[in-house]
């Protein structure tokens, strides 16, 4: 079910609607306006939490594996009882949130970021290379990417957590190779288009090999679709991780992951509940981010592309 | 039509055949086939004994004969039995799926009206508070990992305020009034995550009716302005979401693993996780054929429903 050609209001830059918001709220919607035209704020909290991800190790007052059984069930720092000692608490093994937290987003981004680019990378060929050559090659590929989007891949996940076992590795494949399909399809609309274009037909003309059209006439020209879609596929990734950690078939227990924490936090629900919200506020925050980022990008580079979900 | 049908319905075999198949080659996927049915930490089984069960289990055969003996048991309705329960998989999912498909029922629904209805009230409204809070709700649902959602709605509505129930469906002999205070948090769980998806369909094709010809023509005719939403717009605008409710239901199958994981609830997503946490391969196989064709059907029946309202798809 696509719907790519559809156009409604969203399908116009942010920057050309007068902000409502600025009628509402006066001068604060000014401000709010801004926020909106540049995306200020999804961009500072992904800077904090790649900064986090990536200086972890120096950051983390503690480290994310080592336990102090005299500071078990600490809350957090605001709440009674709290210490500024463990800013977000600790949890039932005396381990200190902040710092597991700090290493789950490494996890997080790492494993989401190979997924998809990964994914992408695929995904973007196989709809450059359909759409260029089209008749037969067209076909087969296209079938084999509506395939590959009506297999579960949770279920799917779930037998290769008992046949192989749990591991970062493992994660890492299943995602990418999940979401290889789900770019190819508008890259491929894109290709369609760009195709008949004169100056493709042109190169043709000069006997520009095939492999020269694609890299030097197609793909600079669907680069806009391969990164608005990477933005908007890496939340989804960043959920589908946590989801398998969650379910204890995702990586395996001795990394601290959002998922697995949120997991781990589940029997603490009445006294420690801090356990499983933090992390899961984590997440909320990190793929609201990306969707903004993405829906942002989108509204910039290719309104088309609206109904992407 | 016909031959869109004929050609939607093969894909379909096609499909349902590829999962049997990924799912049978990801099970011999491992350094030890025997991990399917044996859990690697079960130590104190003898060598003796474990090439024993391989060839109980006809791993010892070559690959292509496990996989038609698999797949011939598998046509003839029999699943093979549980090997954490001893009882056949088919009976333990007869007495599980029940649960799962009353909760996707209710969670349909749940999905289905309210989010049709902030579709059309983000459309009407556009561009006003209204659509801005209705958007941040679509929004911030597809942020929202449903299982710890789940969570927060526990710690929120049972371990503070003690409204309702944490986890588990009542017995069938308790009151309506308990069976039912059960099935809210599941069910509005599994219904916030395609209430998003509802709430943009609804919304992006509302405009564009709303923006069409004959609306404007409605207009100028002087049909108010409440007529021209209710009977020229929202009918027009329902096929899309009428067509993915389909897919919408598929996606329940990917939610109810979650919910009933975090519910606690006695349904065939549950069956699942548990069984990839036993080592327990025919259970597990059982299930994912389950769900699998489940959701093949749904996807041909959303192709179909589509291409029934809208014959431009037919002959793509």
């Amino acid at each position: 079910m696509h719907l790519s050609t559809q156009e409604s209001d969203i399908t116009k830059p942010a920057v050309s609607r007068p902000s409502p918001a600025s009628r509402v709220f006066g001068s604060l919607g000014r401000v709010v306006q801004f926020t909106r035209r540049w995306p200020i704020v999804p961009g500072v909290i992904m800077l904090l939490i790649v900064v986090g991800a990536v200086f972890a190790p120096i950051i983390a007052p503690y480290e994310p594996q080592k336990g102090d059984l005299r500071a078990r069930h600490i809350p957090p720092s605001w709440l009674e009882g709290g210490s500024t000692e463990h800013l977000l608490g600790t949890d039932n093994l005396g381990r200190d949130m902040f710092s597991r937290l700090l290493y789950g987003a490494r996890i997080s981004l790492f494993v989401s970021g190979v997924a998809v680019t990964f994914g992408l990378f695929t995904g973007t060929l196989t709809g450059v290379v359909a759409g260029y050559f089209g008749g037969m090659v067209d076909e087969i590929l296209m079938r084999l990417v509506d395939l590959w989007a009506s297999l579960p891949f949770l279920l799917i996940a779930l037998i290769v957590a008992i046949s192989v076992g749990p591991s970062l590795g493992m994660v890492m494949v299943l995602l990418a190779v999940s979401s290889w399909s789900s770019g190819a399809r508008n890259i491929r609309g894109e290709v369609l288009s760009l195709r008949t274009r004169e100056y493709v037909e042109m190169a043709r003309v000069m006997n520009a090999s095939n492999i020269r059209i694609i890299l030097r006439h197609l793909l600079p020209n669907v680069m806009h679709i391969v990164i608005v879609i990477t933005t908007l596929r890496t939340g989804a990734m960043i959920i589908a991780e946590a989801g398998l950690s969650f379910l204890g078939v995702g990586v395996p227990a001795s990394v601290p992951t959002w998922g697995l924490m949120i997991a781990q936090g589940q029997q603490f629900l009445t006294t420690t509940w801090w356990m499983s919200i933090m992390p899961g506020v984590a997440i909320f925050f990190t793929v609201m981010s990306f969707n903004f980022l993405g829906d942002w990008l989108r509204d910039r580079f290719d309104p088309r592309l609206n109904q992407l979900d | 039509m016909r031959k869109f049908f004929i050609r939607r319905a093969i894909f379909a075999l096609l499909t349902l055949w590829g999962i049997t198949f990924v799912v049978f080659g990801l099970s011999r996927l491992g350094p030890d086939p025997l991990l399917i049915y044996v859990r690697d930490d079960s130590y104190g089984i003898s060598e003796e004994t474990l090439q024993k069960l391989r060839v109980k289990w006809g791993l010892d055969r070559p690959l292509h004969v496990q996989y038609m003996k698999w797949i011939g048991a598998v046509l003839q309705g029999d699943l093979g039995h549980s090997i954490a329960a001893g009882r056949p998989v088919t009976a333990i999912i007869a007495d599980k799926l029940p649960n799962t498909l009353q909760l996707a029922a209710i969670a349909w629904i749940l999905a289905s009206i309210p989010g049709v209805a902030l579709g059309v009230l983000s459309a009407v409204k556009r561009a006003t508070i209204w659509d801005y809070f209705a958007r941040t709700i679509a929004l911030a649902g597809q942020a929202t990992p449903a299982f710890w959602l789940a969570i927060l709605m526990i710690i929120v509505f049972a371990v503070k305020l003690g409204w309702l129930p944490a986890a588990t469906k009542a017995p069938a002999i308790e009151p309506f009034k308990v069976q039912f205070a059960h099935f809210v948090m599941p069910a509005l769980v599994l219904a916030f995550d395609p209430w998003a998806t509802y709430l943009r369909l609804t919304r992006s094709s509302m405009l564009e009716v709303l923006d069409s010809e004959f609306v404007k023509l409605a207009r100028a005719k002087g049909v108010s302005a409440r007529g021209v939403i209710w009977k020229h717009a929202f009918r027009n605008a329902l096929i899309q979401p009428l067509t993915v409710s389909a897919l919408v239901l598929a996606s329940f199958i990917t939610g109810s693993v979650f919910v009933e994981a975090v519910f606690a609830w006695p349904g065939i997503g549950r069956l699942a996780v548990q069984a990839s946490l036993d080592n327990d391969f025919p259970v597990l196989a059982g299930v994912v054929l389950i769900f699998g064709a489940a959701y093949v059907l749904m996807n041909f029946l959303a192709d179909i429903a589509y291409a029934f309202v809208d014959p431009r798809i037919r002959y793509n």
